[in-house]
């Protein structure tokens, strides 16, 4: 999901919200007949009957029919505008010039990352992806450990694996991020007593 | 591709920690969805009104609001509509939230809370005396709920210290180890 999506939801939430907390409040004054003081001229009653002389306008249903196009396509647009679109395709490295291309493959890099990880003891499983994030490249690297692993010495691979990935893929501005999950129960038999 | 066991001169820098985004995050899609919403309303009104009809879910709305007089239930119903736009400034407005610790070292690496809380109840479990145990961490606190074999008293204190020692070995390896607290609860039938 891009800033400016969140943004645009944030936004949208903020208006909505005050819309509403204005709406509302008037609402609950005019039900208690409260409405008066501070709007001296506030109706006794809704009335609707200009709303229904606008659907009676010949030119309506044609107005209508446009903004139910513009506001379910901006709607799609926004919803999916939510899904996260984080590849990246090879990365260009260092030497690349007119004569040829030097490209890697992060995500196999990383991949190669995390299975070196998975061999550390007390890490169950790990898996590795190259993604662009937040206007970084990120080698992200998820891994799985037991229970009862030993945090430090994860965080002594996680260092070690990281700064060999670092080197295979050469590009000074990949940064890493390694999701250390704990798994909820002790795998049978690698406890060693 | 294959990663070689040579001693590496370049180190990974870390990336920013992952933040959750809170209520806004399901928020969004939910308002998205909403203005489709309006869309298909209107369109069913264009729709209708274009075939020569004139009975519309639009229209319906409308005349139902007409002849309202003020009452409790109006009223009632403002005050809801009112905290529901509270609720939506409060969300717009609240950062995303913060749940995960660094680990020490450079490349990155992190735990959730959650994550932390199991790893605290691993450490705890292995304390002799513990039978049962329970976590619950933030960011900057632990704590163990642990019930164990020794009645109350001076064994139960044992317990509890022996538990702190092995979660804050445990967690000793995160940037900033959250302080941690134990409390031991008497199993049934110990508890004189």
């Amino acid at each position: 999901m891009s800033r400016t999506v969140l943004g645009l939801d944030r936004l949208v939430a903020l208006l909505l919200g005050l819309v509403l907390v204005a709406a509302g409040a008037a609402a609950a004054a005019w039900g208690l007949g409260q409405l008066t003081r501070v709007w001296a001229s506030a109706p006794q009653s809704v009335s609707t009957a200009g709303a229904g002389d606008v659907y009676g306008q010949s030119w309506w249903p044609g107005a209508a029919a446009a903004a139910a196009v513009v506001l379910a396509l901006l709607g799609l647009w926004w919803l999916f505008a939510h899904v996260p679109r984080r590849s990246t395709g090879p990365l260009r490295l260092a030497g690349s010039d007119r004569s040829g291309a030097l490209a890697v493959d992060g995500s196999s890099a990383a991949s190669a990352a995390a299975a070196v990880l998975a061999e550390t003891p007390g890490v169950r499983s790990a898996s590795g992806r190259v993604v662009s994030d937040r206007g970084q490249l990120v080698a992200e690297i998820d891994v799985t450990a037991e229970p009862d692993a030993d945090l430090a010495e994860v965080a002594a691979a996680v260092d070690a694996t990281g700064a060999q990935l670092a080197q295979v893929i050469g590009r000074d501005d990949l940064r890493g991020r390694v999701a250390v999950h704990v798994a909820r129960r002790q795998r049978r038999g690698s406890r060693v007593h | 591709m294959s990663l070689t066991t040579e001693r590496p001169t370049t180190r990974l820098q870390p990336a920013k920690l992952p933040t959750g985004p809170g209520t806004i995050g399901w928020l969004g899609p939910v308002l998205a969805l909403l203005l489709v919403g309006v869309g298909v309303l209107v369109g069913q009104d264009a729709w209708v009104r274009l075939r020569g009809g004139s009975t519309t879910w639009l229209g319906s709305a409308t005349s139902a609001l007409d002849g309202l007089a003020p009452s409790a239930a109006v009223a009632a119903v403002g005050v809801v509509v009112a905290l529901v736009g509270l609720w939506s400034v409060v969300a717009a407005l609240r950062p995303r939230t913060r749940d995960a610790l660094p680990l020490g070292g450079t490349s990155g690496a992190h735990l959730r809370t959650a994550d932390v809380a199991r790893l605290a109840s691993a450490a705890a479990d292995q304390v002799d005396g513990v039978l049962r145990t329970r976590s619950s961490a933030g960011r900057r606190s632990v704590t163990v709920d642990v019930t164990t074999t020794a009645a109350r008293g001076g064994a139960a204190d044992g317990v509890a210290d022996r538990v702190r020692t092995s979660v804050e070995h445990a967690l000793r390896a995160l940037e900033s180890p959250p302080r941690i607290k134990v409390r031991t609860t008497a199993s049934k039938g110990d508890d004189q």
